[in-house]
């Protein structure tokens, strides 16, 4: 019996990490991959070389889970110090309290506030407070797979786009000639997992006069626009058979999707890709090119322990040098990095060209996501609808107006 | 029953052609069995473009251990086998000695409240262990025990598994002959000196399949990683295997496959190599229960 | 059983120290027990009645979480998908075992391997298993091709509400059915066969001599892989959580998976409870039932 309670003992002391007495160790939560995965570890590296006193530990959640995975951990004190937060979830994370004020540092004049456009800052204000700083103002972009738009004979989108030419019709045509000839999937819109249904959709609807909220952030998707772009996109899933149906694996990394919408930062999953492929500007649609502003901030939670050096940290991150360096996938909603001379050419992967046409241009036109405070409940009711909708047979309108039913009773 | 009347040589042809039928049979049936597994070794040895193709076409490059290295340079892998497998080591000794001792009292020691307390863990036993999830969670959470391996482990020890042991241990010794107790008492030994070295070097067959059982449970253990762990170097084997990802949900199939043989490796040579004790020991678990 | 006569004769001080022996060997484990299972099932009950999401303290709300499971479709949907899912692998998996228990028990040469590749998913990593499936179930991968050709058009079954929940009951149960199989193989091996013998000559068809003789001789063990089977299928969520998370559409979301969004997803962990709550109660009532029933179902027991 002794045996056993010091063998319980044991596994107490190996299982709990042993801090080293005088370091501080800070918690750094992100949803990042690849590429920007490894910047961001460098950074704590270097952050630490600068500052030996406090370390910093990268700790990755996919994006699907992120959010009510550090809320878990906040709930049971255990949460990050430091983390990212994308623009869906600042409103419930503002609600539940979990974000510490930084009017301290963000009031700081070498912080220089102003050099963020005011429209990136207003998700994360709240009366006085300012609760987290934008690393990332990223309106999606088209990828494409150059080798099968070349294989199929189409002319690629971002020549298209050149010749005025780019709308929905296009897209959807450029999609099945894709599929017919290579039998490669001609699109897809929407991520892989249907809770991150808004990816791609978002874009869709918009620039169709369709929405997800009305400006009282009651639903809308069951509005007749809305309804016209999901049957575009479900025909295109159902009827051209060129865009994968929910529950099909297939990535647009893999060689056999021709376009992929999502934000530049997925380029970091690119390196190793075996095809050309380039980017370009969304199709227009009957109320123009909207595309989805995805915005994610960094914060600090409440519950840190080390809230002075979190902060801190932040203010590292956040600094015009730093975001810089980020901007190769995040597009810097600093004015001074983003019209910088180096910005252009940060990412050796995309031409400076491209990346001027099919991210700084749409900036302009770019919309965010602006949810309610009771988002995760409301997003499990989306996604589920959404799977519904993505069924033979299915009546579109119908199963809108239940997600709405749903969504508004809440 | 009529052909077995008639002459010999036609009996045999019938037999042989009801042969084959039933070997057709069997093979069909075990199809499903057997052409994942299957499938999922091909698999690991394939490139991310070729696993979507046909099945036992390999692509350029053939047979690729690169999928293996990519597991372990590019991911906390090697770490996260560690924690399973230390996990395990830790908590089957210990769940299967506490049972074991417990079990053999439930089975032949009459204390007052005995059947109170064993019924309680016949309940611990039967309802699902989700169902404790949430004051498991805070109870843990109020201990700072959280992104620790600390509620992993103690979970598998008293949880369902422990229950479920205590009880394969119970019915274990309720089937060994009193007579051997006697002896025992006959040549001066007391009680736990009958438990220590007459009952438990009888039971080696029961201890293993015990062992087996909660080695299964510890290695499968999904749920409270799930809700404890969330650091990737914490994670043990079965939630690592959900990580191949990209960060918007994209999944590396080519390193989530290689990384499931890896995981299912082990139990299946244990289970390969020793085949018979194995069954034989789980078959005897539900006839004598 | 002679327990009852013994211990008598001793006397008090010897059944004494044998009370405290037996307390002192259950104790590691009852302790461990009462903290991390009794207690949190008592706790469980509590909570359903307050409304809590771990950052503020608990708020008393009484009954309200009860009439809110009573009005919630949700949570009346997801229980009809437990009731469907326990009762599809109910079916499914007994009376496949008794088949596969059958063909095992013939005298073939090689029957062994048979054994070896029903019994090896038994031992796979579960999840290791969930993910190998949910790739072939793609909506173009190899089980929806072969359905198409079969001529079931646009199949896909993991991704459709209407066939999500029989696809994990399928996989599910050839996932776990080579234990029961051995199960009833062992026990199919105890009857004797002079009595197949017998009724092969008293003129009885195969089903006949299957349900009037070898049925009735195994019925302890049937009653027993009956009993682990429903507990074992009450408690599934990782398959389901790993193949489908719940979806398509809530279609395959068990109480255990609705119990599980509720508290760790939304953080309303009275909610969460109540749910439990509701489970637990279930699964006492069946535990209670299977008392009772065993003397009344079962024609003999050792």
């Amino acid at each position: 019996m002794n045996r056993s309670v010091f063998a319980i003992g044991l596994c107490v002391l190996l299982a709990v990490p042993v801090a080293s007495a005088q370091k501080v160790n800070l918690r750094f939560s992100t949803w990042a991959g690849g590429e920007g995965l490894t910047l961001l570890q460098q950074l704590a590296q270097e952050y630490n070389a600068q500052t030996p006193n406090v370390g910093v530990t990268v700790e990755v959640t996919p994006f699907a889970d992120y959010a009510s995975k550090v809320a878990v951990q906040l709930a049971s004190g255990s949460g990050p110090d430091v983390g990212w937060l994308a623009e869906q979830s600042v409103p419930s994370f503002l609600k539940s309290g979990s974000l510490k004020d930084l009017s301290a540092l963000t009031g700081d004049p070498a912080f220089n506030l102003a050099d963020f456009p005011v429209s990136a800052l207003s998700l994360w204000k709240q009366g006085k407070g300012v609760y987290g700083v934008p690393f990332s103002n990223s309106p999606q972009v088209l990828f494409y797979n150059k080798d099968l738009f070349k294989q199929a004979g189409v002319s690629t989108p971002l020549q298209q786009y050149a010749k005025g030419g780019w709308d929905y019709a296009a897209f959807r045509s450029s999609a099945k000639t894709v599929k017919d000839r290579t039998g490669a999937f001609g699109a897809r819109i929407m991520r892989v997992d249907t809770k991150a249904w808004n990816s791609g959709t978002l874009g869709v609807l918009w620039s169709n006069g369709g929405n997800v909220y009305d400006s009282n952030l009651k639903c809308a998707i069951n509005s007749p626009a809305s309804v016209r772009a999901f049957q575009l996109m479900y025909d295109m899933t159902f009827g051209d058979g060129s865009v994968p149906r929910p529950g099909d694996q297939t990535t647009f990394q893999g060689g056999r999707l021709g376009m992929y919408i999502d934000n530049v930062s997925f380029s970091a999953q690119l390196k190793d890709a075996a095809f050309k492929w380039g980017v370009a500007p969304l199709p227009k649609g009957t109320t123009g090119r909207v595309t989805q502003l995805g915005q994610a901030g960094y914060v600090v939670f409440a519950r840190s322990s080390r809230p002075n050096e979190a902060q801190a940290f932040l203010k590292f991150l956040a600094s015009p040098a730093v975001m810089a360096r980020t901007a190769k996938f995040f597009p810097p909603p600093r004015k001074s990095v983003l019209t910088s001379k180096t910005y252009l050419g940060s990412n050796p992967a995309i031409p400076a060209a491209e990346l001027k046409t099919a991210l700084v241009n749409q900036l302009g036109s770019a919309r965010v996501f602006k949810t309610s405070d009771n988002f995760l409940r409301a997003n499990d009711l989306f996604a589920s609808g959404i799977e519904r909708l993505y069924q033979p047979g299915a009546n579109i309108g119908n199963v809108l107006n239940d997600i709405c039913k749903g969504v508004d009773g809440l | 029953m009529r052909t077995e009347v008639l002459a010999v040589k036609p009996v045999r042809s019938a037999r042989g052609g009801w042969h084959w039928a039933l070997y057709l049979l069997l093979v069909l049936v075990s199809l499903p069995f057997f052409l994942p597994l299957l499938w999922l070794f091909v698999s690991a040895f394939k490139s991310s473009g070729a696993i979507f193709g046909s099945p036992f076409q390999f692509g350029a490059g053939g047979l690729r251990w690169t999928n293996f290295e990519q597991v372990f340079r590019d991911y906390p892998f090697a770490r996260q086998y560690l924690n399973s497998v230390y996990i395990a080591a830790l908590s089957v000794p210990i769940t299967v000695g506490l049972a074991a001792v417990a079990g053999y009292a439930f089975a032949r020691i009459r204390f007052p409240g005995r059947n109170a307390v064993f019924l309680l863990s016949l309940l611990a036993m039967m309802v699902p262990s989700e169902l404790t999830a949430v004051p498991q969670f805070v109870l843990f959470s109020r201990l700072g025990l959280v992104n620790t391996h600390v509620p992993v482990i103690l979970l598998q020890i008293f949880s369902a598994t422990g229950a479920f042991t205590v009880f394969l241990m119970r019915q274990h010794f309720i089937t060994l002959p009193r007579e051997l107790e006697d002896a025992g008492r006959v040549d001066g030994l007391n009680s736990p000196g009958v438990f220590w070295y007459i009952m438990l070097p009888l039971s080696r067959p029961a201890l293993a399949t015990a062992a087996i059982f909660a080695v299964l449970n510890s290695w499968n253990d999904y749920f409270n990683p799930l809700i404890y762990l969330s650091r990737e170097t914490l994670l043990t084997l079965p939630l690592a295997l959900g990580r191949f990802t990209d960060p918007l949900g994209g999944v590396y199939w080519n390193l989530t496959l290689a990384a499931s043989v890896l995981v299912a490796l082990p139990v299946l040579l244990a289970f390969l190599l020793a085949q018979r004790q194995f069954i034989e020991s789980l078959a005897a678990s539900g006839t004598k229960g | 059983m002679t327990v009852g006569a013994r211990p008598a004769r001793r006397g008090l001080t010897r059944s004494g120290r044998e009370g405290r022996l037996g307390w002192l060997m259950v104790l590691p484990y009852v302790l461990g027990m009462l903290l991390l299972v009794t207690g949190p099932l008592i706790a469980v009950l509590g909570i359903s009645l307050t409304q809590w999401s771990l950052l503020d303290s608990p708020r008393w709300v009484g009954a309200r979480n009860y009439l809110r499971l009573a009005n919630d479709p949700a949570f009346v949907r997801s229980a009809g998908v437990t009731a469907v899912f326990t009762l599809g692998i109910l079916a499914v998996n007994i009376s496949a075992a008794l088949a596969l228990a059958s063909l095992m028990n013939t005298r073939l040469r090689g029957i062994g391997i048979f054994r070896t590749l029903v019994f090896s998913p038994v031992v796979m990593p579960v999840v290791a298993w969930a993910l190998v499936w949910k790739f072939l179930l793609q909506p173009q991968g190899p089980v929806n091709a072969g359905l198409q050709n079969l001529g079931m058009a646009d199949s896909n079954v993991l991704f459709n509400p209407s066939t999500a929940l029989w696809t994990v009951i399928v996989i599910e149960v050839i996932k776990a059915v080579g234990l029961n199989a051995v199960i009833f193989l062992s026990a199919l091996q105890g009857v004797p066969p002079e009595l197949h013998e017998a009724a092969r000559l008293d003129g009885a068809t195969p089903w006949q001599a299957f349900r009037r003789i070898t049925l009735p001789l195994i019925s302890p063990t049937f009653f027993l892989v009956f009993i682990i089977t429903l507990i074992g299928a009450l408690k599934v969520f990782t398959p389901i959580f790993v193949l489908t998370g719940g979806g398509p559409a809530d279609s395959t979301t068990t109480l255990i998976l609705y119990m599980f969004k509720q508290g760790f997803q939304f953080f309303e962990f009275g909610y969460a409870s109540a749910v439990a709550a509701v489970l637990f109660v279930l699964v006492l009532a069946l535990t209670l039932a299977q008392w009772s029933l065993r003397k009344r179902l079962v024609f003999y027991e050792d």
